[in-house]
């Protein structure tokens, strides 16, 4: 800190610094983007009285939180993805659009066409993401082209498992359609492409995709849905999803900039470069190679990402014991024993592991494994971090509180999967229970939430919502004993979040000598009645002592 | 119609010394082999007629391919191929199941499924099938066989190789062979 220097004191009506040592406060000096002093301006008078300063009354009214933080996302997924048209069951909130829920099929095919009817350009494609069966129905060629003859029309599906396209669309992707016809994953008479099929259908799609000017508006799109949830620091958890040179430029570009008011931590996924001839230790390196680089916005820390079993939108989660209704299996993305060894090689590197398990088997292989590797070298403050926490069960918190792991849960599952795959996937039990966040808190285990955006909503005041109210689609209540608390929800998105992240030192709460970071509340949300946590207004945040209001629509 | 071998096993079961034995033991057949990864697969030099990377051409012809990312692009090369092999082989992933990719493999235009071989490891696979994470899988891919191929035969004696076989009578009626 310099000997002399100017501070800035922001007035609030409250201060939720999220310091259980000092909880609130109603003035907060900074300088140089770091925080000097909280308290009142009474208490913090001898800093006053020793340099120059200006008291800024902006949030007079308002309630300041630490800068709210989303662990878990992709930017360069919703980068594809946000200048698409949402049409979702769900209600989706976007900086340049709110989506209303579309949860009928008539409703779906009226939301395409009216949609169609109001594009500017007649041969522009038009791309659509959101589209699940359970709500939607039936979607097929013959269905797209009664939407439009001229138009190339893409609907992706939710998950990204499926696409379908009209005739104009199968003209427009530059397939080779004779060729691809043999395809067994392609329909050409449905207009319908699924998995491999799809990857092909994408991989001609992604000049389009991934086109600079495209994949720029994107991102802007994705930094302007971080802003607008009140983020001031998130983790893309694959960083970068592509891992291309063009990839990391183009973030670059897009978010190391004086206007973009976040920090984006990096964490690579640990099991690329692991064939071929170097092996696993491949992976390492590459690992290390990743972390040479960053910028001021764009870094890497000591963290890493491994897999065990297979997507939680997709069905594809490990279950164990009687396993699915429908007798469909899961996968494992990786055989476990090479989890292990690649678990093994990062553990004993001394790194912070990240561990995607969406079903309670998945979360088994990842605790069974820490258990093998504290047996080996016991590590304290590892920070093993079970990343979704689709299913698990009880008796899997109290090993994760014992084997020293914390978690970053997708909480927004129960909201939106909850009653599907109560009455879908492995019936009401089970699925009421998903995202236990209930028992993590009564065994006091690190908890942060995060939305996988787009996987869910990056807005953290939805997830601390989801976390605390577990309300279903339909309103009804899945899972009550699961219910967080409201302290337990707001940790989550801030000082339990930065703990995930390994940045506890720096931010996640307001306290002397943190980086400046708030979200600015009308309301606070230890206040309000649970079922308002989303509906509280956001004003802007500030990102190390700037403000960055949000545009009022 | 070019027919289509699929060989499946868990991690370790033995997949590549089979094709490996597969590949230069052929009498005749034009094989093309379809692998997840050359790591393992120690084809002897003096077969070897020329190599890319991607393909091993054999001097006998036939060819051995990294699947890589792309089964899709792989076999789109061979059905397509001016001068296609006699037959094909697919090495299923050791967490894949074999019947998923028989019916995806065999569904492909040109190719036709033949039959699916799950090797077995005689002195791992009774272990191995009561593993909490695997056993299920390891189950289904010897559900899913059309015949057996057991392997590692030289670390096992008389009375394990027997136990094993009945095992396996037990749980499969498909031959099984070494």
């Amino acid at each position: 800190m310099l000997a002399s220097m100017h501070l800035r004191i922001y007035t609030a009506k409250l201060v939720r610094t999220m310091n259980p040592s000092f909880p609130t406060a109603n003035a907060v000096a900074v300088a140089d983007g770091q925080i000097v002093e909280v308290g009142t301006l009474e208490s913090m008078q001898p800093w006053l009285d020793a340099h120059t300063h200006e008291i800024d009354e902006t949030f007079a009214d308002k309630v300041l939180m630490p800068g709210f933080i989303d662990p878990h996302l992709h930017p360069s997924l919703s980068a594809m993805l946000l200048p698409m048209h949402f049409i979702t069951a769900m209600e989706w909130k976007l900086p340049d659009r709110t989506v209303p829920p579309t949860t009928t099929p008539e409703d779906y095919l009226a939301e395409l066409q009216r949609i169609e009817s109001e594009m500017a350009t007649a041969d522009e494609p038009l791309h659509t993401w959101g589209y699940h069966n359970l709500w939607h129905g039936e979607v097929n060629r013959q269905m797209l082209d009664a939407i439009s003859t001229t138009r190339p029309i893409i609907v992706w599906q939710r998950s990204f498992h499926e696409i379908y396209v009209n005739t104009p669309g199968l003209d427009w992707s530059g397939l080779d359609l004779d060729r691809i016809a043999s395809h067994p994953q392609v329909d050409l008479e449905e207009g319908r492409f699924s998995e491999t099929g799809k990857n092909i259908a994408m991989a001609q799609m992604n000049a389009y995709l991934l086109a600079e000017d495209r994949f720029r508006l994107g991102l802007d799109l994705t930094a302007a849905a971080v802003h607008q949830g009140g983020q001031t620091t998130i983790g893309d958890l694959t960083g970068g999803l592509l891992d291309t040179d063009n990839e990391w430029d183009a973030m670059c570009a897009a978010l190391d900039r004086p206007e973009v008011p976040f920090r984006v931590q990096m964490i690579p996924a640990g099991i690329r470069g692991t064939t071929g001839a170097s092996g696993i230790e491949g992976g390492l390196a590459l690992v290390k190679h990743r972390a040479e680089r960053g910028t001021q916005r764009l870094f890497y820390r000591n963290n890493v990402k491994l897999f065990t079993d297979g997507g939680f939108y997709a069905q594809l989660m490990q279950v164990g014991g009687v396993g699915f209704i429908d007798g469909h299996h899961g996968e494992w993305l990786m055989p476990p024993e090479l989890f292990e060894q690649l678990a093994r090689m990062y553990w004993n590197a001394g790194y912070q592991i990240h561990v995607h398990c969406t079903g309670d088997l998945g979360v088994e292989l990842a605790l069974d494994t820490l258990a093998k590797l504290q047996w080996e070298r016991p590590r304290f403050d590892h920070r093993f971090t079970i990343e979704h926490f689709g299913l698990s069960t009880p008796e899997q918190v109290r090993r994760i509180a014992d084997l020293g792991a914390i978690v970053s849960a997708n909480i927004y599952y129960v909201h939106e999967l909850g009653e599907a795959y109560w009455a879908g996937s492995v019936g009401y039990e089970r699925a009421s229970q998903m995202a236990r966040v209930g028992s993590l808190e009564r065994h006091g285990v690190t908890t942060a939430y995060h939305s996988d955006f787009t996987m869910a909503p990056c807005q953290p005041l939805v997830s601390a919502w989801v976390a605390v109210n577990r309300v279903g689609e339909s309103g009804a209540v899945m899972g009550a004993e699961e219910r967080a608390s409201i302290d337990a929800a707001m940790r989550a998105i801030t000082i339990d979040a930065a703990y995930v992240l390994g940045m506890e030192s720096e931010i996640g709460s307001i306290s002397s000598g943190k980086k400046a970071d708030f979200t600015v509340l009308d309301e606070d949300p230890y206040e309000v009645d649970p079922m308002r946590l989303k509906d509280i207004n956001i004003w802007g945040t500030v990102f190390e002592g700037h403000k960055f209001p949000l545009a009022t629509r | 119609m070019i027919p289509l071998t699929v060989i499946g096993g868990y991690l370790g079961a033995g997949k590549t010394t089979f094709i490996n034995k597969m590949l230069t033991e052929t009498s005749g057949q034009r094989i093309a082999v379809l692998v997840n990864d050359f790591g393992d697969l120690n084809i002897d030099v003096d077969l070897i007629a020329d190599h890319d990377g991607e393909t091993y051409e054999l001097t006998n012809g036939c060819i051995c391919c990294a699947i890589g990312d792309d089964l899709d692009e792989t076999l789109r090369g061979i059905t397509g191929s001016a001068n296609p092999p006699d037959a094909v082989v697919i090495e299923a992933s050791g967490v894949a199941e074999p019947d998923r990719v028989a019916t995806y493999g065999g569904a492909w235009n040109g190719l036709e499924l033949a039959k699916t071989i799950v090797v077995v490891d005689v002195e791992t696979i009774t272990q191995l099938a009561s593993d909490k994470f695997v056993g299920g899988l390891v189950m289904r891919q010897i559900a899913a066989a059309d015949s057996i191929h057991l392997s590692k035969l030289d670390l096992v004696d008389d009375q394990r190789l027997a136990h094993v076989t009945n095992w396996l009578a037990d749980k499969t009626p498909r031959s099984v062979g070494a």
